[in-house]
């Protein structure tokens, strides 16, 4: 999903191990930039998972509104930048509890096996890409100005302005939510509830509401995650299912259910995969992820009996 | 009109033999797998690179593939079924993205995107399976094969062993039975049949490219076996059934192509949204305790 920049952009002197070295290092900018939007959405992901038990597969779709949100806010509606990227997260996070109170609440009642609500939002998830391709169509849209972007050049490394928006807004944004989670009554609840939902609820927690915002919280993210890359790509109503791939591979990376891991994985990610590109073709992209995730999950539990 | 009818029943045969399979693993020995549509992928792979590069029978053929995709079922299952439940079904999520890509990369031996044209239609001892009527005979045929197999294994000690184990894999184990292995057991037939319905859709549409065999494909298939019931043999047929012919009857509306396309994913997915919500067992399922 995230293309890296043409790399031979700030790159147009010297050569051999200089350019490498440069090379590098602007990969390396890449890759946090993408892996800012990795550590978003696995973010949400991971509290969804580590408080209700459920692979929230419906995650991709939100993040995806997201961007399309972001999209009609800026163009039909004539907003500026930031209201159309808080309007959209906002809107993002509606659409999602309204979701939640109809479909995920019933399962929630029911005490359902985490695999049926995780079909369920998948399903949900197939639900949103149609509509969303009815109301916007199936072209790829972008909002990103014909002109070319202001970027910042230093030694010939260089960062366009929306890349430093896009990082820096998403990690104000998980620092804000880390503390809330730390710091405030409700995350404690949140944490409580993540460890023994039964136990949280005998001392008086309202774990329903719980649930609620931590979908809550994982809508606004994946929402910000999509308005946020709406900024530096085009979008299509398939955007949503490498959005979900990168999340899950994030999330696993760092430990599901832990934020901090997530947000790392996430970063971790963006990372390898833009230095992954340098030497291999991007159609691997995907794949190559996922066999890093899987050689993860299978050898985590051998390192941990061998340690 | 004769051929449409036939066209759907040879789609609806081939999903069946896919949600029965997968129901195999996920129904009876509890093993969520989301990566049937690799199986799937693979065996209509290896059939139409056997038949195309080989020039093999079609028994011969068909055995083959089925046992390339057995194969992969153990590569995946035997690292992975010891582990958690939950990174466990992430594992055959990433081995389904992970043989998409392949499938759609390696381009000296699949052709990539391009997909492999031009394979030949069935013919067993010089009969030839050319008419569409025919080939929905035969499809018919490994429908009921599949079938048979399945639910006289279930009704053995092995399905009572496997059905043990996704009620309580800890009380297996200490009466002395090796769950890993009856676990491997139920993935490597399951995908082995994956397989079956593989080979029959290459030779059916003779012409194969990696974009049916995306990991959303796995979803749809683990739809179609929620939607029908788990842990019947009736369910996922009735499952297969309903989700190819709910879509192909839309066609009947005579809606234009675009809202056609998007009104059958719509449908679908509202499908298996009522039927977790008012009937969780499924559509023919047992009612659960």
């Amino acid at each position: 999903m995230y293309e890296p920049l043409k790399l031979n952009q700030g790159l147009g002197f010297g050569g051999g191990k200089i350019v490498e070295l440069y090379m590098f290092f602007q990969l390396i900018i890449n890759g946090l930039v993408a892996g800012s939007i990795y550590a978003l959405t696995a973010f949400g992901f991971t509290i969804v998972y580590g408080t209700m038990r459920f692979f929230n597969l419906a995650h991709g779709s939100a993040y995806m509104i997201g961007a399309y949100l972001t999209y009609a806010f800026l163009t039909k509606l004539g907003l500026g930048l930031p209201a159309a990227i808080a309007c959209a997260s906002v809107s993002t996070m509606l659409i999602m509890l309204a979701f939640d109170r109809v479909l995920f609440q019933p399962f929630r009642d029911r005490h359902a096996h985490g695999w049926v609500v995780a079909i369920c939002s998948f399903a949900v998830g197939l639900l949103v890409e149609p509509i969303l391709s009815l109301i916007f169509g199936t072209d790829i849209l972008s909002i990103r100005q014909a002109e070319t972007p202001i970027r910042y050049v230093f030694k010939g490394i260089m960062i366009t302005r929306n890349q430093v928006v896009v990082l820096v807004a998403s990690i104000i944004l998980m620092i804000l939510l880390s503390l809330f989670l730390k710091r405030t009554r409700f995350g404690k609840a949140m944490r409580a509830t993540a460890n023994d939902p039964e136990m949280a609820d005998a001392i008086g927690i309202n774990v329903n509401s719980v649930f609620r915002m931590s979908m809550a919280l994982g809508a606004v993210l994946a929402g910000a995650a999509g308005a946020l890359v709406s900024l530096e790509i085009d979008m299509d109503p398939m955007m949503g299912h490498s959005a979900l791939l990168k999340a899950i591979v994030a999330s696993i990376l760092g430990g599901i259910g832990n934020i901090s891991g997530a947000m790392f994985g996430g970063f971790f990610l963006g990372i390898v995969e833009n230095i992954g590109i340098w030497k291999i073709p991007s159609n691997w992209k995907d794949g190559i992820s996922l066999a890093i995730m899987m050689g993860f999950i299978v050898l985590k539990p051998w390192v941990k009996h061998h340690r | 009109m004769a051929n449409f009818i036939l066209h759907v029943i040879i789609m609806m045969g081939i999903y069946a033999i896919l949600s029965l399979s997968l129901n195999f693993m996920l129904g009876y020995a509890g093993i969520i797998s989301i990566c049937h549509s690799a199986f799937f992928g693979i065996g209509a792979y290896a059939g139409a690179l056997i038949s195309l590069k080989l020039g093999l029978p079609f028994v011969i053929e068909m055995f083959l593939a089925c046992s390339i995709a057995g194969l992969c079922g153990l590569i995946i299952a035997a690292p992975t079924l010891r582990l958690d439940e939950d990174y466990m079904s992430l594992a055959t999520y990433a081995f389904g993205v992970i043989v998409y890509t392949v499938l759609s990369n390696w381009h000296s031996l699949t052709r990539g995107p391009l997909g492999l044209p031009g394979i030949p239609r069935i013919e067993i001892f010089s009969l030839a399976f050319d008419q569409l009527w025919s080939y929905a005979c035969l499809v018919l045929f490994f429908v009921a094969l599949t079938i048979a197999c399945l639910a006289s294994w279930i009704r053995s000690p092995l399905g009572k062993l496997l059905m043990a184990i996704r009620e309580d894999q800890v009380a297996v184990s200490a009466i002395g039975k090796n769950v890993a292995f009856f676990k491997i057991l139920a993935t490597v037939i399951s995908s082995f049949f994956a397989g079956i319905a593989g080979v029959l859709l290459a030779h059916y549409l003779t012409f194969i490219d990696p974009s049916t065999f995306v990991i959303q494909e796995s979803f749809i298939i683990l739809g179609m076996v929620v939607f029908g019931g788990m842990g019947t043999i009736a369910g996922p047929v009735a499952g297969a059934i309903t989700m190819v012919f709910i879509p192909e009857a839309l066609r009947f509306i005579g809606l234009p192509s675009f809202y056609a396309a998007h009104l059958r994913q719509v449908m679908f997915s509202l499908l298996i949204i009522m039927i977790l919500l008012k009937r969780p067992q499924g559509l023919l399922g047992k009612k659960l305790e």
